[in-house]
C-alpha cells in the first residue's frame, strides 16, 4: 500500500485503472528509498552539475525593472542544459528508472522540451526512448522533433483528438499498459496519479533552493513576488517550493489565456472545476456532461486541460494567485524581454512575462520580483515570427 | 433485492456479455445493435457511456467514443436510450460502463437515475477500489452490483480486497493493456484465472481481448463467461451475422 500521502487537501489520488495500483505503489517506495540513498542524491547532483550546468543564474534585469517599476530578476532555466527546466525531472526520474531496474522509458511531450530532455536524460544514462507526441504539436515543434530523432529516441507522432498533450498523454499511458512492468513512464509535469507530482516536484524544487540562496545572497532577504507560467506546473512548483512558507512571498501562477478566457484558453487554475483526469482528482476544463473541453494557447507546453493537484490546492487555498495572459500578450512579451534584456524566452515562460507587463505601476520600487524563465525561445522562431507577421499585416 | 447479474450467473453454461458504445455509430442503431446483440444470445449487455479521453479503451471503442461525442451523446440521452433498451428487453441484465469523470460530475443523483432506467451493474475502470470504496458501496446499497476489475498485476492483499468488494461477477482482465482485440491470453492471464479460482466461488467473467474460440480453450474452464467488446463493435460495423459468429464461438469452445 502507499505510505505517501497521495492528497493535497481535496485533490490528488490514483483515479487510474487498477493494472496501474501495483506499479505506484513499486514507484513510489522506490522514490522514497533513492530520496534518502546519499549515492542516488550524489548522483544526481553532480549531472545537475556536470552535466545539466546548474546552477542556473539569476539575472538581475536592468531595464525590464525601468519598464516595470520594481527590481526584476530573472531564474535562467532557459540556460539549463536542453534549454528548460523540463532537465532536472528528466535526469532524476531517468536515475530513478534505472534505480528501479528498468532500461525503456516512455514520456509524452507538448512543446518537445519534455521529449528533447527525456531523449537526453536516456542517451546520457544508456536507456532506450520512445516519445509520444501530438500531430499538431510534431507540425508546430518540428525542430524539437529532429532533437529527439538525432538524439536516438524514437517519436511516436498521436493522431487523435486534438493531437496535442493531453492525446499524447492518453497513448503513453496506453502504451504504459501494454508493457507495464518493463517500462518506466516519465511523467513531464507535477501531475498524473500520485506519486508522479511528489517525484517531479521533488526534482524541480531545485529551481526554489538555488533561487532562494541567490536572491538572499544578492538582496539579502526573500522576494515579494515569484511569478511562473502554468501549464502542468513543473517549473511553477519548483520555483514555489521554496517559498511556500514565507508568506511574505507571493505567489503567482500565469496560465495561458490563448485566444481569451471567453473564448479558447487553457487556464484551468483560473476557470477549472474539480475533475478527474489522468490518474489525478484536480481542477479540469470540462463541459457540464463531464467531457474534457478543447484548450488552446500558443505556447504547446501550455496546451493542457488539467493542472497539477498541489497547485489547484495551493489556489484554492489562497496560497498561489492564478493569472493569465492570452496569445498576443505573450507575444508583446516576447518581444520586449528580447528586446530589453536580450533573451528570447520559451512561448511559455513569456506568458509570466507578460504578467509583468500587464502589471507595470502597480509594484512598488524597492518590491524584488523574481520571474522563472522556463525555458528558451529557440523552437518557437517559427511561431513567434508567424505571430508578428500578422499582427503587421 | 434481486439482481438480474446474479440471475443470469445461476443458469449453467458459459455466460457472454456484449459491449456497446452508447450513441455509436447513432442513437437509432445502438438500439438495432442492442436488439440484435441480446437476440443472438449474448446474455448481458454492457453499454458504455462515452468518454473523451479513455485511457483504458484501445482504438476500436476510443474511436467509437469520440464518433458518439460527436454526435452528441449527453449521459441524459444515455437513460433514454438504456430505458428504451429495458423497456424492450425486461429480464437482461444492462450494465454501465463509464469513466468516473463524467458520473462523478453528474453527482449521486445520476446513479439513481441509471437504477431507474433500468441498471443492474456498473463499472468504473478508472475508479480503482483504493480510492472509490465508499462510493462502490453507496452504488451497491442502490441494489447495483459493482463487478471489479481484476487485471493480472494485482497480488496479495489488494487482490483478496478486489475480490471481496466484487459483486455480480469478477471482471478478470486476461492481460495488460488496453482493450482491443489479441491473439493469446498470455501466461500471466492464465495465472490470474486459477490464482481466482482457488480464491473464490463468485462467478469471473474474462474480458480484454477476446475475438475467437480457439483463444479461450486455455481458460474456459477457469471461468464463468466472457467479455466481447472491440471484436463485437467490428462485427457489427461490418454487417456480419451476430447469432452465427457466437454460436461459433460457444461450439468452439464445447469440449
Ligand atoms: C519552457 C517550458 N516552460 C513551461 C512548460 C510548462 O510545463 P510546466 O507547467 O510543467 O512547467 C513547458 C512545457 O513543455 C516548457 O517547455
Amino acid at each position: 500500500m502507499f505510505r505517501l500521502k497521495r492528497y493535497y487537501g481535496s485533490f490528488g489520488g490514483v483515479y487510474i485503472p487498477e493494472l496501474f495500483i501495483p506499479i505506484l505503489e513499486e514507484l513510489e517506495s522506490a522514490f522514497i528509498r533513492a530520496k534518502r540513498d546519499s549515492e542516488f542524491l550524489k548522483r544526481y547532483r553532480k549531472l545537475l552539475k556536470e552535466y545539466a550546468g546548474r546552477p542556473t543564474p539569476l539575472t538581475y534585469a536592468p531595464r525590464l525593472s525601468k519598464i516595470i517599476g520594481a527590481k526584476i530578476y530573472l531564474k535562467r532555466e532557459d540556460l539549463a542544459h536542453t534549454g528548460a527546466h523540463k532537465i532536472n525531472n528528466t535526469i532524476g526520474q531517468a536515475l530513478l528508472a534505472e534505480y528501479m531496474g528498468k532500461r525503456r522509458i516512455i514520456a509524452e511531450t507538448g512543446a518537445g522540451q519534455h521529449g528533447v530532455a527525456t531523449a537526453t536524460a536516456a542517451a546520457h544514462i544508456g536507456l532506450e526512448c520512445e516519445i509520444f507526441m501530438g500531430s499538431e504539436d510534431v507540425k508546430r515543434q518540428r525542430l524539437n522533433v529532429l532533437r529527439m530523432e538525432l538524439l536516438g529516441a524514437k517519436v511516436v507522432p498521436v493522431n487523435k483528438g486534438s493531437g496535442t498533450l493531453k492525446d499524447a498523454i492518453n497513448e503513453a499511458l496506453r502504451e504504459w499498459a501494454e508493457n507495464v512492468t518493463t517500462t518506466y513512464y516519465l511523467l513531464g509535469s507535477v501531475v498524473g496519479p500520485h506519486p508522479y507530482p511528489a517525484i517531479v516536484k521533488f526534482f524541480q524544487s531545485v529551481i526554489g533552493s538555488e533561487t532562494k540562496k541567490q536572491i538572499r545572497k544578492i538582496e539579502g532577504r526573500d522576494p515579494d513576488y515569484v511569478i511562473a507560467c502554468v501549464g502542468g506546473g513543473s517549473n511553477a512548483m519548483g520555483i514555489f517550493s521554496a517559498f511556500i512558507r514565507n508568506r511574505n512571498t507571493r505567489l503567482i501562477g500565469v496560465e495561458a489565456a490563448g485566444r481569451g478566457l471567453d473564448s479558447l484558453h487553457s487556464a484551468t487554475l483560473n476557470l477549472g472545476t474539480p475533475g478527474y483526469l489522468h490518474g489525478t482528482r484536480s481542477l479540469l476544463l470540462q463541459d457540464k456532461n463531464g467531457q474534457v473541453k478543447k484548450v488552446h494557447s500558443i505556447a504547446p507546453g501550455l496546451d493542457y486541460p488539467g493542472v497539477g493537484p498541489e497547485l489547484a490546492h495551493l489556489v484554492y487555498s489562497g496560497r498561489v494567485k492564478a493569472s493569465s495572459a492570452t496569445d498576443t500578450e505573450v507575444i508583446e512579451a516576447v518581444k520586449v524581454l528580447a528586446e530589453s534584456e536580450g533573451i528570447i524566452p520559451a512561448l511559455e515562460s513569456a506568458h509570466a512575462v507578460a504578467y509583468l507587463l500587464k502589471h507595470r505601476g502597480e509594484f512598488r520600487q524597492e518590491d524584488i520580483v523574481v520571474v522563472n524563465i522556463s525555458g528558451r525561445g529557440d523552437k518557437d522562431m517559427e511561431t513567434i515570427m508567424e505571430a508578428l507577421h500578422e499582427k503587421q499585416s | 433485492m434481486k439482481n438480474r447479474v446474479d440471475e443470469v450467473f445461476r443458469r449453467s453454461g458459459k455466460i457472454f456479455i456484449g459491449y456497446l458504445t452508447c450513441g455509436y455509430p447513432d442513437d437509432e442503431t445502438t438500439l438495432e445493435w442492442a436488439d440484435r446483440v441480446i437476440s443472438a444470445g449474448f446474455e448481458i449487455l454492457e453499454i458504455g457511456l462515452p468518454f473523451s479521453d479513455p485511457v483504458a479503451d484501445g482504438p476500436v471503442i476510443e474511436l467509437a467514443s469520440q464518433e458518439a461525442l460527436k454526435r452528441g451523446m449527453t449521459p441524459e440521452k444515455y437513460l433514454e436510450i438504456v430505458s428504451e433498451i429495458r423497456k424492450k428487453h425486461p429480464d437482461i441484465p444492462l450494465i454501465t460502463m463509464s469513466y468516473y469523470n463524467p458520473i462523478a460530475r453528474k453527482g449521486f443523483k445520476y446513479i439513481e437515475n441509471l437504477k431507474k432506467s433500468g441498471i443492474d451493474g456498473i463499472i468504473i475502470p478508472d475508479l480503482p477500489l483504493i480510492e472509490g470504496e465508499n462510493f462502490y458501496r453507496k452504488i451497491n446499497s442502490l441494489g447495483i452490483v459493482t463487478p471489479m476489475l481484476i487485471p493480472p498485476t494485482i497480488k496479495g492483499e489488494y487482490f483478496k480486497k478486489l475480490v471481496k468488494a466484487s459483486s455480480g461477477f469478477i471482471y478478470a482482465v486476461t492481460r495488460t493493456g488496453t482493450t482491443g482485440a489479441r491473439d493469446e491470453i498470455p501466461p500471466e492471464g492464465i495465472e490470474l484465472f486459477r490464482r481466482l479460482k482457488r480464491e473464490t466461488n463468485k462467478p469471473v467473467a474474462a474480458g480484454f481481448g477476446i475475438s475467437r474460440p480457439q483463444q479461450l480453450t486455455s481458460i474456459k474452464n477457469l471461468v464463468d463467461g466472457f467479455i466481447i467488446g472491440s471484436a463485437l463493435i467490428k462485427k457489427l460495423e461490418e454487417g456480419e451475422d451476430i447469432k452465427n459468429w457466437l454460436n461459433w464461438i460457444k461450439e468452439g469452445i464445447k469440449d
